[in-house]
């Protein structure tokens, strides 16, 4: 997983974000960008977890639950 | 024998098998991005296992000649195959900014229609197609940071019986072979609707957030930049990969589109909705220059 993906760096990340665009952004889309944190594990395991339900098996993050037919 | 090599973004794939039975099926995943033969990144294959008879059908799928999975399960199978493929496409595409969204293009200017699933992206993208419009993809749309312009990820749609109700015609044309995997979908290849459907790269112009609840009514609401932000973020797919910059990009996105909420109940209603805002509504850069709009209106006839 990458840095970015850290607590710490999404906590920077956010403060960056705010200052980079003008807006508070509302609290949701801190919380929506957290959540999309798992994201990143799975792009490098689409070979080792082909016809399972995703990398946890309950299909959890937002790539499965978009691409992973298993998870429809 | 099926052998086919495919590209997208200078990522080059191929998928081969030595099972007959499988062929229908390969062949409706991916057409729009056939390539010609050459070397490719990846390939998958799948071939009979040792067990493989008439009995007991199992099958086993190689990613470069690593074994990935050995099933008799059909289903596992297919999902399996398109999962790991859609993961590595998305992986090796990922200097874009990955937005779960459809794209309809208008002339060299981009409608993208970005929400949850089930808001109604891919009905409004189809029914789109058949108004005469091209498409850029019906699930992802992939943002190049460096110029602003997104990119088509020309997959075939993945349609629920609830949204092939919608298009009759389309349902004389699917074999059996359409519907692979256990999520009840079928594989729809758009150009059985529209034979020259995928569209090259665009500039966005308009931001489109569907909401689609059978009996809504259609309205178009015009958005702020902080509410189109908002609902971009939570349809990002790898933002954060792309650090602060990513951010600014989806910012100056925001910021050259016209943004709208779309509340719809009726798909073809929607897509003649749409359909009359790309035509009337010039995008938000060529209102400063009446003269380019002009010239713009004419490229969108179709």
């Amino acid at each position: 997983m990458s840095d970015a993906n850290t607590q710490t760096s999404r906590r920077e990340f956010l403060k960056k974000s705010i200052r980079t665009t003008g807006y508070v952004l509302p609290i949701v889309v801190a919380l929506k960008m957290s959540s999309r944190a798992a994201w990143a594990e799975q792009y490098g395991n689409g070979g080792s977890t082909a016809g399972k339900k995703g990398q946890t098996g309950k299909c959890s993050t937002f790539v499965e639950k978009v691409f992973n037919p298993s998870c429809w | 024998m099926f052998r086919q090599c495919y590209e997208i973004h200078h990522f080059r794939f191929s998928l081969t098998s030595d099972c007959e039975e499988l062929n229908p099926g390969l062949r409706l995943m991916y057409p729009a991005m056939a390539a010609g033969p050459g070397i490719c990144a990846t390939g998958w294959g799948i071939r009979p296992s040792a067990n493989h008879g008439r009995e007991d059908r199992s099958y086993r799928i190689y990613e470069d000649e690593s074994l990935i999975l050995e099933t008799s399960d059909m289903t596992q199978l297919w999902d399996g195959l398109e999962w790991t493929i859609m993961t590595r496409i998305l992986q090796n595409t990922r200097e874009c900014i990955q937005l779960h969204a459809s794209g309809i293009d208008a002339g060299g200017n981009a409608l993208l229609l970005v929400g949850p699933s089930g808001s109604g992206k891919s009905s409004l993208a189809l029914s789109l197609l058949r108004e005469g419009w091209k498409c850029l993809s019906d699930e992802v749309i992939l943002l190049n940071p460096e110029n602003n312009r997104v990119m088509p990820l020309p997959r075939s749609f993945r349609i629920d019986s609830r949204t092939l109700g919608l298009f009759p015609e389309l349902a004389d044309k699917l074999s059996g072979d359409a519907y692979t995997g256990g999520s009840g979908k079928a594989r729809v290849d758009p150009a059985l609707v529209r034979e020259h459907w995928v569209a090259g790269s665009s500039a966005p112009a308009w931001l489109v957030f569907p909401r689609y609840r059978p009996g809504n009514s259609n309205d178009l609401i015009p958005i702020g930049d902080t509410d189109a932000m908002t609902a971009l973020i939570g349809q990002s797919i790898n933002l954060l990969d792309h650090g602060e910059g990513g951010l600014e990009t989806l910012l100056r996105l925001v910021r050259n589109c016209r943004c709208f909420r779309f509340n719809t109940g009726d798909i073809h209603e929607a897509s003649l909705a749409v359909s009359r805002l790309i035509t009337h509504q010039a995008p938000r850069a060529l209102r400063r220059n009446p003269g380019a709009g002009a010239e713009m209106q004419s490229a969108y006839q179709c």
